[in-house]
């Protein structure tokens, strides 16, 4: 009956999930098993545990763990006390063995805060440097596109010596460039204007030159005429004469035939001239039209470019606002990481003395047994006829047990007896060993 | 644009406090504690120092104390930037020659009017 207790007890963590696992396979099959097998089956699986538990489960080691309750039994107590020295030993051994464990789980533990702590500095130094690079490019980005509107490129082109002309010059440079142009075109048409009043002026000479030659052909006619009455008046007599008048009627017929061709060809003229002024004119118009034209596109189309213009800064005026509130989040950013580092800080400032203080308190317990074995060393032959108390190891003091205190201490045989061995008694600093 | 000399022992304080400066255009020289930082001082010439209080080694008030002994920083500002905010350390920097007291989490804007203030 003690073996199944004690059994119990040992496995009381496992019995549930132990239970458990013996359950699965029965609940598996139990939808598809009718309910008379189910019924059987039931409290033949309870004894199957049962037996399974005290017959197959093997029984543990007799030796407490550390987090076993230190309770005995008052039997236990009695022949603890008849043979003091080797149960204070065995309890010396149980402290040891229970303070090497504690080391190795607090070593775990300062290794794992240890890690954890590098962890946490390498991610903040490493968001702290990309934020760095965040920011040198936005404002590398915002330089770039400032650059446009001012005189220089930026930081960038400065260094370089290359200054950049702003958009506002490429702008104003293509203004006056369309400018020149319609100014060009315009004096074009001014000049085929010019072209075609000269053009009127040829006509007019070619009017007087056809006037002239009309009066030229007059004169021929005349000079003919003239002729023919010399020769009709002078006769044959004088035949010098003749000759000359025939010569005069043979001029004027070359004069008449001259006169013919030129006028010819000053109607040929005359109507060249007429369609290349129809053309000229044609032309100055349309280049004057053209100029006209450019001249209002390049206007519209430099209205238009600043009003981009002034789209587009502002649109960089808003650039700059959301980067001042990138930079406002990047201050609480860089205040956040701060809480984090400063908890980081305490917690390391924490942890050395957490863990030296821990030691000492183990320390301090180990002591305090020591001082325990030996006193119920020297008190050996008083404790078997004492009555048989509860002996329980505590950890901490609880209120319960600084209640019963100066009772026990009252009861306890030493108590009063020996204040030496009173004064040797460790003091309590958290950890106690107290005998009721 | 100033020089200026920043003291922690936490790397991730000291990125922060050299971030927030270097973005305003100043020379940050950074120190790991207060010795290495008094022999950085003796080397060259600072325009300003910002130092932590809890270090290994030296702490900030004596690391204040040291510097004011160093001819090249008897006149300097020297602010001390921590999460201790008791009065009795303050007088303790104080009577050491710090110039001011900033309490830590710092806001960088704050930092930045602060230097402002004691550099001009």
């Amino acid at each position: 009956m003690k073996v199944l207790r004690f059994k119990l007890y040992a496995y009381r963590n496992r019995l549930v999930p132990m239970f458990v696992l013996v359950m699965i396979p029965w609940l598996a099959v139990a939808p598809w098993a009718p309910w008379w097998a189910i019924s059987i089956a039931m409290p033949l699986l309870f004894i199957c545990a049962a037996l399974l538990f005290v017959h197959v489960l093997p029984t543990p080691s007799m030796t407490p763990r550390a987090t076993d309750v230190g309770t005995l039994t008052e039997a236990e107590v009695l022949r603890m006390r008849r043979n003091p020295d080797q149960n204070a030993q065995q309890l010396l051994a149980r402290w040891a063995m229970m303070t090497r464990d504690s080391k190795l789980q607090l070593e775990e533990v300062d290794q794992h805060v240890s890690e954890v702590m590098n962890h946490a500095e390498s991610a903040v130094v490493e968001i702290g440097r990309r934020f760095v690079e965040v920011t040198r490019k936005t404002r590398k980005q915002v330089e770039l596109a400032v650059g446009l509107l001012s005189r220089t490129g930026g930081e960038e082109a400065r260094a370089t010596g290359q200054a950049l002309d702003s958009l506002t010059d490429y702008i104003n440079a293509s203004d006056a460039l369309l400018k020149n142009l319609g100014e060009q075109l315009l004096a074009l048409g001014e000049q085929l204007a010019n072209l075609a009043a000269r053009q009127e002026a040829v006509r007019e000479d070619s009017k007087r030159i056809d006037g002239a030659l009309d009066q030229l052909a007059a004169l021929a006619s005349e000079i003919r005429v003239l002729a023919l009455d010399s020769s009709r008046r002078g006769g044959t007599d004088n035949r010098a004469f003749v000759e000359m008048t025939d010569r005069v009627r043979a001029l004027s017929l070359t004069a008449d035939e001259s006169s013919r061709a030129i006028r010819k060809t000053l109607e040929d003229i005359k109507a060249q001239a007429g369609t290349t002024d129809t053309a000229i004119r044609a032309l100055a118009k349309q280049a004057r039209d053209a100029g006209r034209t450019s001249a209002q596109e390049v206007t519209e189309l430099t209205g238009a470019t600043l009003r981009k213009t002034q789209e587009v800064h502002s649109a960089l005026g808003e650039i700059g606002a959301l980067g001042e509130r990138i930079q406002d989040d990047i201050n609480q950013i860089v205040i956040e990481l701060q809480f984090q580092d400063i908890t980081q800080q305490k917690l390391q400032r924490l942890k050395q003395p957490m863990i030296s203080e821990l030691a000492s308190s183990w320390l301090s317990m180990f002591e305090e047994t020591r001082a325990f074995n030996r006193k119920l060393s020297a008190t050996a032959g008083d404790a078997v006829e004492a009555p048989a108390t509860p002996f329980r190891v505590s950890l901490k003091k609880s209120p319960e047990a600084e209640k019963r205190a100066p009772e026990a201490d009252r009861k306890s045989p030493a108590a009063g007896k020996d204040p030496k061995q009173d004064a040797e008694r460790p003091r309590d600093d958290g950890s106690k060993v107290e005998l009721f | 644009m100033a020089a200026i000399l920043v003291v922690d022992d936490s790397t991730t304080m000291r990125q922060m406090v050299a971030f927030t400066l270097t973005s305003a255009g100043h020379e940050v020289v950074e120190a790991p504690d207060g010795n290495k930082a008094l022999g950085i001082a003796k080397q060259r010439k600072f325009d300003l120092v910002i130092t932590d209080v809890n270090m290994p080694g030296m702490n900030g008030i004596d690391l204040v104390q040291g510097l004011r002994e160093l001819p090249d920083c008897k006149f300097i500002p020297i602010l001390v930037l921590t999460t201790e905010a008791g009065a009795e350390l303050k007088a303790k920097g104080k009577s050491a020659g710090a110039t001011g007291w900033i309490v830590k989490p710092f806001n960088p804007e704050v930092l930045l009017d602060t230097l402002k203030k004691v550099l001009d």
